[in-house]
């Protein structure tokens, strides 16, 4: 296949042909087993499903167990694959254990996932399997960061997704193809085409005839094959390993199948395929394909085919006896699993120097000291490589570590988040800019299911050691969708670590926490304090724990939680009722999420009086998680109705005056103060 | 009076509208030919043709961004995410498109669009079918949401969404759809035929958004709650006997405040209930709110009863889910303090 040869075929449709038999024996004997293991499996998997024993639901891979097969017969234990909802026959496939996935299926502590995922987030790290997923589409761009991080590493590993027709028409897909194709990835995208999403044909809902054609608007071979022809599957997907192993780049393998049964086992839909479409698919049945040629080839010994059988079945009888006598988990490995342990870090304090630089000439120099110091951080985003990204936090980033290392981005947000993903998961540490953070709404799905369930989902094992940093907040006139604060939905989500510094000294200590931290962070630089005066900064390496609040100012009459941005403004207010003999507590959470609740409620209880004060709206902000906190936990301390200051209850407005109603000002901080005191 | 499923109710709603106004549209995945996975929308193709109710393609970002554009210029676009925890890939259309038009037009243009999704656990759905991001949507300022908790409010509520000139989030929670469901998961629900809390009034009856609805007055504390909640939180107080207020929101937004308050000044103590994880749920600015507003009024801190702080887990759903137990415990935890 050469880069430009994009027009797709058909495979060849002849029932019982099964192209080629020209392979070794154990090769054929290998395709034939895992096809019917994976039949076995799912057939087994049905009854379960039916006796109420394994929950939920489950999808059948019947019918298209050539492709697994095929495909993950020229992969190597640590070459990665990625699936998707129908996902048991590509974990078989690679290798997984049936007892191990049973017991998954059946919610068991000794599964896979520790009976914390189930069948559709069926997974095993140990060979490079990241899993079946939830969310259609998704599989892909964690794939294309599992791919870059072989690539980063020099390694000659390569990475599958697998996914549906239906796949093909999310947003995502068409990212992580140009994504795959612009940075050469070794990765392959195979399309197991059953012609249905649920219950809508891919005729009626897909742009092309066949989704291979779609490669060539990314000048990625393509081609179109008989997916019910492990043979065929396994000499096209032989090729174009070996082009991605030597550094060719991405092919896209479109795999006509049919699935046998309902999209799911829990599914109890009207039937919207014809008949007689049905029929003929079911008679292509891919193991009857391949039986007919080892028959007609005497490939395999009759014998040895029989044992072949009766071997899964007693793997099947073991495996399902596993499941049953396995122990359920308890609730008590929950918290584990979803928050990897944070470091405990010693901070130099900001007091220890006097050597001043600004917000973001902090944050460079974290990204600079700490890409010196572990190869396996690497930054990309939005022209964050040779520009140093528009606000210049990656400044000269690039010339110190190179293209490799410093990634210019094409415009995808969800798949470049998707990318750090599944880059974090393979091992390396991503700190991926999102160049206004209000652009994150397009990556909220890798985000929410991807980025911080992966380690519940698997069972509390995975580290997903990830940075989302980027720009939030107005205060530049840039309006409605480049000005928003949105760390409260964050915080809403469990497995995210919420950092939002107010200083250059908590902005450079707290990002080298983030980098080391196993967690997916996302990490808010307020723009106004890019604007605000340069503060001391240690030189040295120095990081400070997450989790644990700053008191910026003492004091006894009132307590001021205040986060970024509000920090300046709470301080300046602070200083300003000093004069009418008001003291004034300003108490800034550093990390959001974990919450320092200690820190606050001390304070609180010193001072019986508590303001909050954040940037974003009001409502549903972190403001009213903090006085929920408060309310709960010094209920009996409280002298007065907490006041929570946020934004105005709109979006931000271009004007400059009514920018500056809406970001809460100074003086709003001392009308609150003193109305709590009055 | 008729009886009628929560699903019924909203494919009642769906052709009560569509009936009336031709600018109102449906589609989804497999709403059209098939009548959506929850069959919400059965049988609106054949009656209403396929230019009013049709299939997508998996596209949730596509689905949300051409509802906005056909919401901009005249229509009335009723979509379907097949489940709230896919709407991520479309969250950037509902937030910086749907809910900012109106405002960045200076009300030129504006976003008369429903989207409904199915919310909540219970169903053994694990982490990517069971969630419920009520607070994701009760933050963004454009945006309203509405969560109903019977079949007349389902239907009548979504009447409302559809006539209102902006964007609605209308949650649905899966376990409700066929029937009262208490959080007794052990028991049989009992169909919403079989139920008093099952009548719907055939006709065209809108509920207002932004009213609350007492559904069991009481005089010892204040539960708020929506949804699915609303129903085990009335299980709560039968169980318990203690004599509860409880009030179910039925918009989170805009929020019948005047109700809330009134009621906890009068109780003095507040207990709030939803499934969504604790930490920045929607609990925690009904619990501010709450403080801001009847602080004189409050004999023991408010306290909120929720999902854990965890995804949801497949294999420890009932302990994950704030059952009556967990509610009734609260309950009488807030009476003793
Ligand atoms: C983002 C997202 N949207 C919708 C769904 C619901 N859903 C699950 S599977 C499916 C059909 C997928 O079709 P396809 O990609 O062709 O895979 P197949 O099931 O045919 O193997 C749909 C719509 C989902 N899981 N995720
Ligand atoms: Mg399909």
């Amino acid at each position: 296949m050469t880069k430009q040869a994009t027009t797709a075929r058909r495979g060849s449709r002849t029932a019982g042909r099964a192209s080629n038999m020209k392979l070794d024996r154990p090769q054929i004997e290998t395709l034939y087993a895992t096809m019917r293991r994976i039949r076995a499996f799912e057939e087994r998997t049905t009854e379960l499903f039916h006796q109420g024993i394994v929950k939920g639901t489950a999808h059948s891979y019947i019918g298209e167990e050539a492709i697994a097969a095929g495909v993950c017969a020229n992969l190597r234990p640590d070459d990665f694959i990625a699936s998707y909802h129908r996902g048991h026959g590509h974990c078989i496939a690679k290798g997984a254990k049936l007892d191990r996935m049973m017991a998954e299926l059946m919610g068991r502590e000794t599964g896979y996932c520790r009976g914390l995922g189930g069948s559709m987030h069926i997974a095993d790290m140990d060979l490079n399997i990241l899993g079946a997923n939830g969310i259609v589409g998704a599989a892909m761009p964690l794939s294309t960061g599992a791919a870059l991080a072989s690539k980063l590493r020099s390694g000659d590993q390569v990475t599958v997704a697998f996914f549906g027709d239906g796949a093909s028409n999310q947003g995502v897909f068409h990212e992580s193809m140009n994504l795959a194709s612009v940075w050469k990835l070794p990765m392959l995208f195979v399309c197991e085409n059953n012609q249905y999403a649920l219950t809508t044909s891919y005729r009626n809902s897909t742009s092309v005839a066949q989704i291979a054609t779609r490669a060539a608007g990314y000048e990625v071979p393509g081609v179109t094959i008989d997916g019910n022809d492990a043979v065929e599957v396994f000499l096209v997907v032989r090729e174009a390993v070996e082009r991605a192993r030597r550094g060719e780049g991405p092919t896209l393998i479109e795999c006509m199948t049919y699935r046998w049964g309902q999209h799911s086992m829990r599914a109890n839909l009207p039937e919207p395929r014809p008949k007689d479409e049905y029929e003929a698919w079911i008679a292509r049945d891919p193991i009857v394909v391949m039986e007919a040629a080892i028959d007609r080839d005497k490939a395999v010994p009759k014998k040895r085919m029989k044992e072949i059988g009766e071997e899964i079945e007693t793997d099947l009888d073991a495996a399902v006896d596993f499941g049953q006598k396995s122990a359920e988990p308890t609730p008590e490995i929950l918290p584990e699993a979803v928050y990897a342990p944070h470091a405990k870090w010693e901070e130099p304090g900001a007091a220890s120097t006097k050597r001043e630089i600004s917000f973001v000439e902090a944050l460079n120099e974290a990204l600079h000291q700490e890409m010196g110091r572990d190869d396996s951080v690497f930054m990309m985003g939005e022209d964050v490589g040779a520009t140093g990204g528009i606000f210049q936090v990656s400044k000269g980033l690039m010339d110190k570590y190179g293209r490799e290392r410093v990634r210019d981005t094409p415009i995808s947000e969800a798949t470049f988040v998707g990318c750090g993903v599944g880059a974090a998961i393979a091992g390396m540490r991503p700190v991926v800019e999102i160049q206004i953070f209000d652009f994150v709404a397009l990556t909220m799905d890798m985000l929410v299911n991807q980025a911080a369930k992966f380690r519940f989902m698997l069972g509390g094992k995975p580290t997903v050691p990830l940075v989302i940093r980027g720009p939030q907040g107005g205060g530049i006139r840039l309006a409605a969708q480049h000005s928003q604060s949105l760390e409260a939905w964050f915080a809403h989500v469990p497995g995210l670590v919420v950092v939002a510094p107010s200083t250059p000294y908590d902005a450079k200590g707290l990002l080298v926490a983030a980098i080391r931290d196993d967690n997916p962070v996302i990490f808010l630089e307020q723009k106004l304090l890019y604007l605000g005066q340069p503060g001391p900064v240690p030189e040295e390496l120095y990081a400070i724990p997450l989790g644990k609040a700053d008191v910026k100012r003492e004091g006894k009459d009132v307590t001021v939680v205040a986060t970024s941005s509000m920090v300046p403004r709470a301080l300046a207010a602070a200083g300003l009722l000093e004069r009418e003999g008001i003291s004034v507590e300003v108490v800034d959470p550093r990390t959001i999420h974990p919450l320092d609740e200690e820190t606050i409620l001390a304070s609180v209880k010193k001072t019986n009086r508590l303001v909050i004060a954040h940037e974003a709206w009001r409502r549903g902000g972190i403001g009213a998680e903090i006085a929920s906190i408060v309310m709960e936990k010094a209920f009996d301390w409280l002298d007065a109705p907490i006041a929570r200051v946020g934004a105005t209850d709109n979006p931000m407005p271009y004007n400059d005056a009514l920018e500056r109603h809406t970001i809460p000002s100074q003086e709003r901080i001392v009308e609150a103060i003193r109305g709590v005191l009055g | 009076m008729a009886r009628m499923t929560m699903i019924e109710a909203i494919q009642n709603a769906h052709d009560l509208a569509m009936e009336r106004d031709r600018t109102v549209v449906a589609f989804g995945q497999d709403v059209g030919f098939f009548g959506g996975v929850f069959r919400c929308t059965a049988g609106l193709q054949k009656k209403y043709g396929k230019e009013r109710c049709f299939d997508t393609p998996i596209s949730e970002l596509g689905i949300i961004g051409a509802a906005v554009g056909m919401a901009a210029y005249g229509l009335k676009p009723c979509v379907e995410i097949q489940f709230a925890d896919y709407m991520y890939p479309a969250y950037d259309q509902i937030v910086s498109e749907a809910a900012r038009l109106r405002y960045r037009s200076a009300g030129e243009f504006t976003c008369p669009l429903v989207v409904r999704m199915p919310t909540g656990g219970g169903i053994y759905g694990g982490q990517t079918h069971s969630q419920s991001p009520e607070a994701l949507f009760a933050h963004v300022t454009g945006l309203k949401t509405v969560v109903p908790s019977t079949p007349a409010d389902a239907r009548g509520l979504l009447l409302s969404s559809i006539e209102d000139p902006d964007p609605v989030i209308f949650l649905e929670p899966k376990r409700l759809y066929n029937g009262p469901f208490d959080g007794h998961h052990d028991r049989p629900v009992v169909s919403w035929k079989k139920h008093d809390l099952g009548e719907v009034e055939p006709g065209y009856h809108p509920v207002p958004l932004g009213k609350a609805a007492i559904r069991r007055p009481g005089s010892a504390l204040t539960v708020l709650a929506y949804g699915t909640m609303v129903h085990v939180a009335l299980a709560a107080a039968e169980e318990t006997g203690v004599d509860a207020e409880v009030i179910d929101l039925r918009t989170l937004l805009p929020l019948d405040l005047d109700t809330i308050v009134e009621s906890v000044r009068k109780t003095g103590r507040c207990v709030i209930v939803h499934e969504a994880t604790l930490t920045c749920g929607y609990g925690a600015e009904l619990a501010a709110l709450v403080q801001k507003n009847c602080f004189y009024s409050l004999e023991a801190p408010v306290v909120r009863v929720t999902g854990w702080d965890t995804p949801y887990p497949h294999a420890q759903e009932w302990d994950y889910f704030p059952g009556p137990t967990r509610v009734g415990r609260a309950m009488t935890q807030v009476l003793e303090s």
